[in-house]
């Protein structure tokens, strides 16, 4: 009977935390992105990396689903964010994300300065979509661009 | 009389009805127009109108590298319609282009290949790619045709960016251009009218973490310099693919192309195959409505 109570509440606890973080992703629109002042939710100084990196995590699986996630120089900032938590795990001060292509690319930041970046990049993807929104039009030739 | 009443209210019908179905594409003809409109207005006279098109060309460039009094059809070519030295490049290297192996391998691909034979009758089709799928409700391109074919016939899916792709295309867009077809792009229904919109709020949409967009570059900045390039306008850009880039030592389809530009935006690009890729062709190729198809090119 134990067993049946312990698994019972094992469950309830996963499931209410997988439902948290997927309504807490689901809910994370362009829009609500727009709103958030990165210094708040990047700043390693403030936060710590750990919660950075998780934020970041946040905002990019957000700019996935949005299909405006960030490359630079070949790397998807989705494989940036797995370096930093890699170089968390082991200590290093450094990270060497791959390519988009699984190989090693060129870049290689600070562990602190890539969980900003990766961070940033992840908001700013979104907050982007959000404002394009609004903007896109004035560079269309007879609609909202004139010269 | 009531015979006479009947027909009479049936043509007011149909009359209306036909007018409802042009109407479908009547905001895509006022962009392509207003953008026709923009590019010869824009070279017109770039050293008299340098402050409003060109502000960071010197006037140096202008006067000796720019062409002016460019007309619509004659952007067709890339940034050869304007740039006098890439012009002179562009001419030697057609002497002896370096596609001409790839549309003779797409012939002997198409010849040994009864799929594609049913599939493509006519090879002159080049002008007609992406279409509107009213009964799918999506857009389909050339490069997605070709694999539903082979894939249909049980045969492997080819990369969509080079290799046979390319070269069958190459055919393709040789075939059409030798038939002097022009790019006939059409949108009869409201859910093309809607995929259209899309596409163009694509183009025109800035992205990546450069937070550029394709009209950064290809509208407002077509013709500025970078580096020692010229950027080239939307106007035409769908017009000559495959394309046989010196870049690629190779030949590479449209949406390889595109996925670059995406790419140097700082954002990671569309599938080639994705819903975004073909709706922001389909934009692309109806700006490009009613000039010639003249590919196989080279590009830079």
């Amino acid at each position: 009977m134990r067993k049946i109570y312990s698994i019972a509440i094992a469950s309830a606890a996963v499931l209410s935390l997988a439902g948290c973080a997927g309504g807490s992703s689901a809910a994370l629109t362009p829009a609500k992105a727009y709103k958030i002042d990165q210094r708040d939710v990047c700043s390693v100084e403030k936060l710590g990396i750990n919660q950075v990196v998780a934020n970041a995590k946040m905002y990019n699986n957000a700019a996935i689903k949005e299909n405006v996630e960030f490359r630079r120089l070949g790397v998807n900032n989705r494989d940036l964010i797995i370096a930093v938590e890699d170089a968390i795990k082991s200590g290093a001060k450094m990270v060497n994300p791959k390519d988009f292509k699984g190989k090693k690319s060129k870049t290689k930041l600070e562990t602190n300065y890539a969980a900003w970046r990766a961070c940033t990049f992840g908001l700013n993807a979104l907050q982007n979509k959000h404002e394009a929104k609004m903007t896109w039009r004035a560079a269309v030739p007879g609609d909202g661009y004139k010269y | 009389m009531l015979s006479k009443a009947i027909k009479s209210s049936m043509i007011v019908a149909l009359a209306a009805c036909s007018l409802y179905a042009g109407d479908y594409n009547a905001q895509a003809e006022k962009d392509r127009k207003a953008l026709i409109k923009y590019f010869e207005d824009k070279f017109e006279n770039p050293e008299k109108n340098a402050m409003t098109f060109f502000p960071y060309s010197t006037d140096e460039e202008l006067k000796n590298n720019i062409k002016k009094g460019i007309k619509h059809k004659e952007f067709g070519i890339g940034n050869y319609a304007f740039n006098k030295a890439g012009l002179a490049t562009y001419d030697e290297i057609k002497e002896m282009p370096p596609y001409e192996d790839n549309v003779d391998v797409g012939r002997e691909i198409y010849e040994g290949n009864k799929a594609l034979q049913a599939c493509f009758p006519d090879l002159t089709v080049g002008g007609d790619y992406p279409y509107f799928d009213e009964k799918k409700k999506e857009v389909v391109s050339l490069t997605g045709a070709i694999n539903k074919c082979l894939t249909d016939a049980g045969q492997k899916k080819w990369n969509e960016k080079k290799g046979k792709m390319a070269d069958f295309e190459a055919l393709i867009s040789y075939e059409t251009m030798e038939a002097e077809k022009k790019v006939d792009i059409k949108i009869e229904s409201a859910e093309a009218a809607a995929a259209y919109e899309r596409g163009k709020e694509y183009y025109y949409t800035q992205r990546g973490y450069l937070k550029l967009s394709c009209a950064n570059c290809h509208v407002q900045g077509a013709a500025q310099r970078v580096r020692n390039e010229s950027l080239s306008q939307l106007l035409g850009h769908t017009t000559h693919f495959p394309v046989y880039r010196l870049k690629w030592q190779g030949l590479g389809t449209l949406e390889r192309r595109m996925q670059g530009c995406v790419k140097d935006q700082g954002q990671n690009p569309p599938k080639t195959n994705s819903k975004e890729m073909k709706e922001l062709l389909y934009f692309m190729a109806y700006m490009s409505n009613g000039m010639s198809v003249d590919g196989p090119d080279i590009r830079k």
